[in-house]
């Protein structure tokens, strides 16, 4: 390897880290969470957000399992309460704001952006492609554009989510 | 950076991936189900109750992969084998279902050779029997979540129930309702 003048790598080192830096800019609030993500917090809660997502993603083999990332609790899924059990009571309160850090802690500066953006172009987080199949993903293709379970994260990701197709995307049949 | 050196690495790298090839996590997963429960021999009716696809995978130690295998038990508190229980399982996408029988244990099992059907599954268990007055009955008992990729009933369906687990796979809560 040929020897490089050590300022030169200092200053490109100190140039990614500007760009890194960039990247990340936002408004953290007291949580240390985006403002922008955390504003999703009440619409998640209000538009049952989380039971859509428990059914969908939450199985017990799938994200319902301390095993893997973005850990999804739900009534049929992985139980939050030590004395709780799948397929026992409805999702909890506190369920839901675990789900809600889950989701929310992926991309937070992405998430962020399409939320300034209204929810335009969703597609740039890495949750939806792969809930749609559109990037690899073990669990395959769960939702496509317009059904219940997409219409429902992309409605919440534009601050309105629809509630109706969120509780369609979380029924037994 | 010398080629001896080069050379050492790519040996000891070849000596590390051939050691290694077998998964230590696996190898102590079907450590962990111990020696056959009841001294029985490998086959159909070995093993009931225990996730038969930790060793009936692609890793081994069985040849045999499954793609869906588990035991049906009979109720909540009953442990009896339930014998002749058909394991129906739908996929969403709509393609035909495809059922299995319970063996003499209670278990059941498909080969992947032989399973076409794509995850996420619908799985139901049915039993035909005749009541006390003679009628032809079936009893059914639906999954209503459904399988999002793990063929093995066990891994979610072991005693005791908990946080991250249903319990065995029984036929109806009340035993009763069959004839004995
Ligand atoms: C701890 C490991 C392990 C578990 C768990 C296990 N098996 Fe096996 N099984 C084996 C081994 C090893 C063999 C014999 C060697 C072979 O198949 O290559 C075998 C053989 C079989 C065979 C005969 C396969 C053939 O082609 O000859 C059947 C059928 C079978 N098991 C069913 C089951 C069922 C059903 C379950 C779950 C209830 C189960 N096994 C659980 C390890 C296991
Ligand atoms: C990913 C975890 C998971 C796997 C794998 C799984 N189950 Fe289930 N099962 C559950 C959960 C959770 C419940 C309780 C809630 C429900 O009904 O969905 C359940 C419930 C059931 C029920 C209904 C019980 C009742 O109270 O009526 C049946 C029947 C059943 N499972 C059969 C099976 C069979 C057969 C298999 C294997 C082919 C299987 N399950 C594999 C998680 C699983």
């Amino acid at each position: 390897m040929s020897p490089r003048r050590p300022s030169s790598l200092l200053a490109a080192l100190a140039l990614a880290v500007a760009a890194f830096a960039g990247a990340c800019a936002g408004t953290p609030n007291a949580k240390g969470y985006m403002q922008e993500t955390e504003a999703l917090h009440q619409p998640f809660i209000a538009g049952d957000v989380a039971p859509a997502i428990g059914w969908s993603c939450g199985s017990l083999d799938c994200h319902g399992t301390v095993a893997r990332n973005m850990r999804i609790f739900s009534q049929y899924g992985l139980r939050l309460g030590t004395t709780d059990t799948p397929g026992g009571m409805p999702i909890t309160q506190s369920e839901i704001d675990a789900d809600f850090r889950s989701v929310s802690s992926l991309e937070p500066e992405i998430m962020n952006q399409v939320v300034a953006d209204g929810g335009a172009h969703p597609e740039r987080l890495t949750l939806i492609r792969k809930a749609r199949g559109t990037e690899h993903h073990k669990g395959g293709t769960i939702m496509v554009p317009g059904d219940h379970l997409d219409t429902c994260l992309t409605t919440w990701l534009a601050g309105a989510p629809n509630q109706a197709e969120c509780d369609a995307a979380s029924q037994p049949p | 950076m010398s080629r001896q050196i080069l050379t050492t690495l790519a040996a000891a790298a070849a000596a590390f991936s051939f050691l290694s090839c077998g998964s230590p996590v696996h190898d102590d997963l079907v450590a962990s189900l111990g020696p056959e429960p009841n001294g029985e021999h490998s086959g159909p009716l070995h093993r009931a109750g225990q996730p038969c696809l930790t060793c009936h995978s692609s890793l081994g130690p069985s040849h045999t992969e499954f793609a869906v295998a588990g035991t049906i038990y009979k109720s909540v508190d009953d442990m009896s084998p339930m014998v002749g229980v058909k394991v129906i399982f739908a996929p969403l996408d709509g393609t035909d279902s495809i059922a299995v029988q319970t063996n003499a244990v209670g278990n059941f099992y498909i080969t992947k050779a032989k399973f076409p059907l794509a995850y996420p599954l619908h799985v139901s268990v049915a039993y035909d029997y005749v009541d006390s007055a003679g009628k032809p009955q079936e009893y059914v008992a639906q999954m209503a979540s459904r399988i999002g990729r793990d063929g093995s009933c066990a891994d979610c369906h072991a005693d005791p129930a908990g946080q991250a687990r249903f319990g065995h796979v029984y036929i109806t809560a009340a035993a009763a309702d069959f004839p004995k």
